[in-house]
């Protein structure tokens, strides 16, 4: 299966090293600790709290890329590297696209 | 490690004394807190001191088995030079690097270069007692999963604190160390580690998605046995060499 959220190979490779029902429980930990961290960012911005927020963007590009969930990754990625923004767009988008490659990983991770 | 010859028991060079026997750097008659990679590569370069070294043959000698970029190969070489001096180690552009230190006596006879714990259990290749520090929870699960499939036994804990206490209070033969954590990061662990001789005798890998060289730097200034980017290859730790870096 190719979705347009994560990156077949990777997502392949880590079900052969880690066991495909292991993999299932990584990603339902995942999509419970990214609403978390998701927050965080939020909270983060809502209180001005660099460190805060750098470390919840650090948080979810590292998850995403283990899933190879690219495009998320690289939007966690900038708001890391760019650092606290002066408004919520940058947060937004990362969460508008966290949505549907929560739902793709878990089809994945089950199919 | 692959050397040119037989590792002499105590080398001088000026201010510095190498002891391979205890894999150990003295300045100024002071232990020095260095990484296993980059006491490895002072090793190699002082062995090779008369000619300079390919980067390829210097990798191969301190990385044995496992594939490497160049990169961590200059991140050891600078903190070699932090604590050398940038003078020590001379680039040959397109060549490698050589050591510009001469020896100011003859090394002592040929003593056995085994590590001062080798003979204990838990070295790569056999059951290990792991310690896998990271607030993350999908990669602590990731990390020690791959590692239980590995054969060995694994303590998670979520900060440095946690990792502190259980180094105080129990065994490991390795300490897997992210460094983005609340309460205590990694480079306050690496910090407390070195002031502390029985917890300078767990290696550290650090595995992190830092991505800027200063803080790979820093963490192998601190300390670091080793760095492994996340998300972690699981081959990097099946290689005995990427799993204990201390396992010559």
């Amino acid at each position: 299966m190719d979705t347009p959220f994560i990156d077949p190979h990777t997502f392949d490779e880590l079900q052969a090293n880690a066991g495909a029902d292991f993999v299932v429980e990584l990603v339902d930990t995942f999509a419970e600790e990214a609403p978390r961290l998701l927050a965080e960012l939020r909270q983060a911005l809502a209180t001005a709290s660099p460190e805060r927020f750098r470390r919840a963007a650090h948080s979810l590009k590292s998850n995403c890329s283990t899933f190879g969930a690219t495009r998320v990754a690289a939007l966690a990625r900038t708001l890391e590297t760019d650092g606290l923004p002066p408004d919520a767009t940058g947060v937004d988008a990362l969460a508008a696209e966290l949505v549907p490659t929560l739902a793709a990983l878990k089809a994945l991770a089950r199919r | 490690m692959n050397t040119d010859g037989a590792l002499p028991d105590r080398w001088v060079f000026g201010r510095f004394v190498l002891v391979p026997s205890e894999r150990r750097l003295r300045v100024d008659g002071q232990a020095v807190a260095l990484g296993s990679r980059a006491y490895d590569l002072l090793v190699a370069l002082a062995a090779r001191r008369e000619r300079v070294v390919p980067n390829e043959e210097l990798i191969a000698a301190v990385w044995p088995g496992l594939v490497v970029e160049d990169n961590n190969l200059q991140v050891q070489v600078s903190a070699l030079r932090k604590v050398l001096g940038a003078q020590a180690i001379a680039t040959v552009p397109g060549r490698g690097y050589q050591f510009t230190v001469a020896p100011s006596e003859p090394a002592t006879p040929f003593a056995s270069p085994t590590l001062p714990d080798a003979g204990r259990e838990g070295r790569a290749g056999r059951l290990a007692r792991l310690l896998v520090v990271d607030d993350n929870k999908v990669n602590r699960l990731m990390l020690a999963r791959t590692l239980e499939l590995l054969g060995h036994e694994v303590v998670s804990v979520d900060n440095g604190r946690s990792a502190l206490a259980a180094l105080r209070s129990d065994r490991f033969d390795l300490m897997l160390l992210d460094i983005q954590m609340p309460e205590m990061d990694g480079f306050d662990l690496l910090e407390r580690r070195a002031s502390e001789p029985a917890m300078h005798e767990v290696p550290v890998i650090v595995t992190s998605a830092l991505e800027g060289v200063a803080d790979v730097a820093r963490c192998i200034e601190l300390g670091a046995d080793d760095f492994l980017h996340k998300p972690v290859n699981p081959v990097l730790l099946r290689a005995p060499a990427g799993l204990d870096p201390r396992a010559r």
